[in-house]
């Protein structure tokens, strides 16, 4: 018989302490930052279906119709506000995963059936909320998408320093002692997901951070070696290929052409985003951008000439591999390369990213404890925050939805006197039991908000998937919760 | 159709380094006969599986499947785990439980605590910046390649140094390490770039 020897590298108790060290000095740090992002990460997987549940009584249409598409945006061009700035008029043609015809500038944006006739405004307030949470935190854009870039980096150095600071990590890739005291049942559940997980960790964080602190790398970049100019230090990335010509405005002739073409040049590509450039000058032109099946990439881009006459191509999906690589980040983050099950698996995943910001700040918080040294009011806010941050996202929904109400400061006011609110309930563990039923209902309220703003449209195929998934999460809470105080064992 | 076969055996050999893990890991660290190879086995199976879905379809996506899918079969065998609540006494983790704490109060607290802070914010991004640039003015190779490899050494960089300088019991000697180098690898990018 032989001892078994683990495959991690032999680390003294010193390096091993240093690294548990750093790991908590920047775990506590970011944990709440870590937590909200995660959260609103977890949740902006499956964006495109929020966004159709928030306008759930909007026109949908399976089929690529490039008369449709034509048409939709010449009927934004007639609707150009008289105060506009903006450059470009867009189009997302519906795909299996969004099945709508959507076309705008700016702000604006308008819904189309199948026809390219209007359909309505496809505004979706709440879903920014959401998703602009997790790209930027709610701060002033370039700034909130490298504080965002930033937390990446922390995410990156909590798995490197938290992999560093447990030798025994492979050998007790199972081990979750359930039956031993809270802090160890949680520190268990830490490790295990962070080791197993840890491939979902590291894309998630590496791309995150790459997608946030490029736009820092690049400005540097042009800084030191292109004077300043940016477009000439992302010309090896995107290459400049758009048509020189001076052909005046695309019309909607060029835009069916254009779609034409495409599809007899490259059937695969399956066109997802159009986009005129130069709007208003005498040098208009457009591209279309398209999946490319099976492929990491996000697509592929074509750019045309105001008649429609193919211009060139990014070649993002077949050019050089830094090109290929960097198309491929945005898809591996938010988790839709492969379809629906995909998405789930990165909403589990990410769910349990979050369990590991809450467990990792609970195992200080007991830790401490156990120590003679407690933080009673710290962990009461903290609890409260857990909870608290998720049934702040649903109200927020919830007001801008049928109230119209601004979704950043209902959220921010909410997660803030929900967090305080803790500190009025007298014991750890009924404020987590109340902290779960309180979640419940903000679920349940946000269906019960959707079935009496949009009616029996909330049975649509683009809201039903959505209220399902809600009030099914909701049970699972109650029930999870119920079953817990019955059998009065630690609670989170 | 054939593409679904691949997935559903790279899916096989996924599971099948798990359970040999998992049965290792119940052995509780002694092992006899064929189980001395249960570890490096149940490895090779994860690869195995992985390398066979990545030739069930493209091989970036997947890879980025068959990862997926490793991850979700991890996760529901640590369900199973919870679920089944078996009354094993919880073993003892000796080193790691005995791991001391190193942020106690004591003298220069407050000066570590500066420059562990001010490390982080001022010279860890000058530092992995500084990494990312020296690599994009140097390194041979394709444009685009050389870019967005730059762009992953930033990443790497920063994270690499936020690690060191927390974990540090010398955060002086760290803050003063990573000064020098981001001194020298900004020498080496833009004193040619004066002369020129």
């Amino acid at each position: 018989m032989t001892k078994s020897r683990t495959l991690w590298p032999k680390m003294s108790a010193a390096f091993v302490a240093q690294n548990l060290t750093g790991h908590k000095i920047l775990g506590l740090a970011a944990a709440a930052v870590l937590y909200l992002i995660c959260l609103s990460g977890t949740a902006t997987v499956f964006y495109t279906n929020i966004e159709r549940w928030e306008t759930a009584n909007l026109p949908e249409t399976a089929a690529l119709n490039a008369q449709a598409v034509a048409k939709a945006m010449t009927d934004v061009r007639a609707h150009i506000p008289k105060d506009n700035k903006e450059t470009s008029i867009y189009a997302a043609t519906p795909t299996p995963d969004y099945p709508r015809l959507v076309a705008g500038i700016g702000e604006e944006v308008r819904v189309y059936d199948s026809e390219g006739n209007y359909g309505g405004n496809g505004s979706h307030p709440a879903t920014h909320g959401l998703t602009e949470l997790h790209y930027q935190f709610h701060l002033p854009s370039t700034i909130g998408l490298i504080f965002v870039g930033i937390t990446g980096i922390a995410m990156m150095a909590l798995i490197l320093g938290g992999l560093l600071a447990h030798p025994r990590i492979l050998k007790d890739a199972f081990l979750w002692r359930l039956n031993g005291t809270p802090r160890v049942n949680r520190a268990d559940l830490h490790n295990r997901i962070g080791v197993w997980a840890s491939p979902f960790h590291i894309v998630i964080a590496l791309t995150g951070a790459l997608i946030g602190l490029s736009q820092v790398f690049l400005l540097v970049t042009a800084l030191t070696f292109h004077k300043g100019d940016t477009l000439a230090a992302f010309n090896p990335l995107y290459p400049d290929v758009t048509a020189k010509t001076h052909d005046g405005q695309v019309t909607p002739e060029a835009i069916v052409k254009a779609l034409t073409t495409l599809k007899a040049g490259h059937p695969d590509a399956n066109p997802n985003y159009v986009m005129i450039n130069n709007l208003g000058t005498d040098h208009e032109t457009f591209s279309v951008n398209a999946e490319i099946p099976d492929r990491l990439v996000y697509g592929d881009q074509w750019e045309f000439d105001a008649k429609g006459n193919l211009a060139g191509q990014q070649h993002m999906s077949d050019g050089a591999a830094g090109q290929q690589v960097y198309a491929s980040i945005y898809r591996l983050h938010f988790g839709n390369f492969g379809g629906v099950w995909v998405q789930w698996a990165y909403v589990l995943l990410g769910a349990g990213l979050c369990l590991i910001c809450t467990t990792g700040m609970d195992i200080w918080l007991l830790k401490s404890a156990q120590k003679g040294r407690p933080y009673p009011r710290l962990h009461k806010v903290w609890t409260a925050f857990v909870w608290g941050a998720p049934a702040a996202l649903a109200i927020a929904t919830l007001t801008t939805l049928t109230a119209a109400i601004p979704f950043v400061p209902v959220f921010w006011g909410l997660t803030i006197a929900l967090s305080l609110a803790g500190l009025r309930v007298s014991s750890q563990s009924s404020l987590s039991r109340i902290g779960r039923y309180v979640f419940t209902a903000s679920l349940l309220a946000l269906v019960t908000g959707h079935v009496i703003r949009f009616g029996a449209a909330s049975f649509s195929q683009s809201a039903l998937g959505l209220n399902i998934t809600l009030l099914v999460l909701a049970a699972l809470t109650a029930g999870l919760t119920w079953r817990q105080s019955r059998k009065t064992r630690p609670s989170l | 159709m054939g593409g679904i076969a691949v997935q559903f055996a790279g899916s096989l050999f996924s599971l099948l380094g798990l359970l040999a893990i998992f049965l290792t890991w119940r052995r509780k660290g002694v092992r006899a006969g064929a189980w001395r190879y249960g570890l490096p086995a149940g490895w090779a199976l994860l690869v195995l599986g992985l390398t066979v879905w990545m030739i069930s379809t493209n091989p970036d996506q997947g890879l980025a499947l068959g990862s997926v899918a490793v991850m979700m079969l991890a996760c529901a065998f640590l369900a199973w785990q919870g679920l089944k609540l078996t009354g094993k006494p919880a073993r003892i983790q000796a080193e790691r439980e005995s791991a001391t704490d190193t942020l106690a109060l004591g003298k220069g607290y407050w000066g570590r605590f500066t420059v562990r802070l001010l490390g982080s914010l001022i010279i860890v991004p000058v530092f992995g910046l500084l990494i990312g640039l020296l690599w994009r003015a140097y390194a041979p190779g394709n444009a685009a390649d050389v870019l967005i490899a730059a762009a992953f050494i930033v990443t790497f960089a920063l994270t690499g140094a936020l690690t060191w300088m927390l974990a540090s019991r010398r955060p002086y000697r760290t803050c003063a390490a990573l000064t020098l180098a981001s001194l020298v690898a900004a020498g080496v990018i833009y004193l040619p770039l004066m002369g020129a």
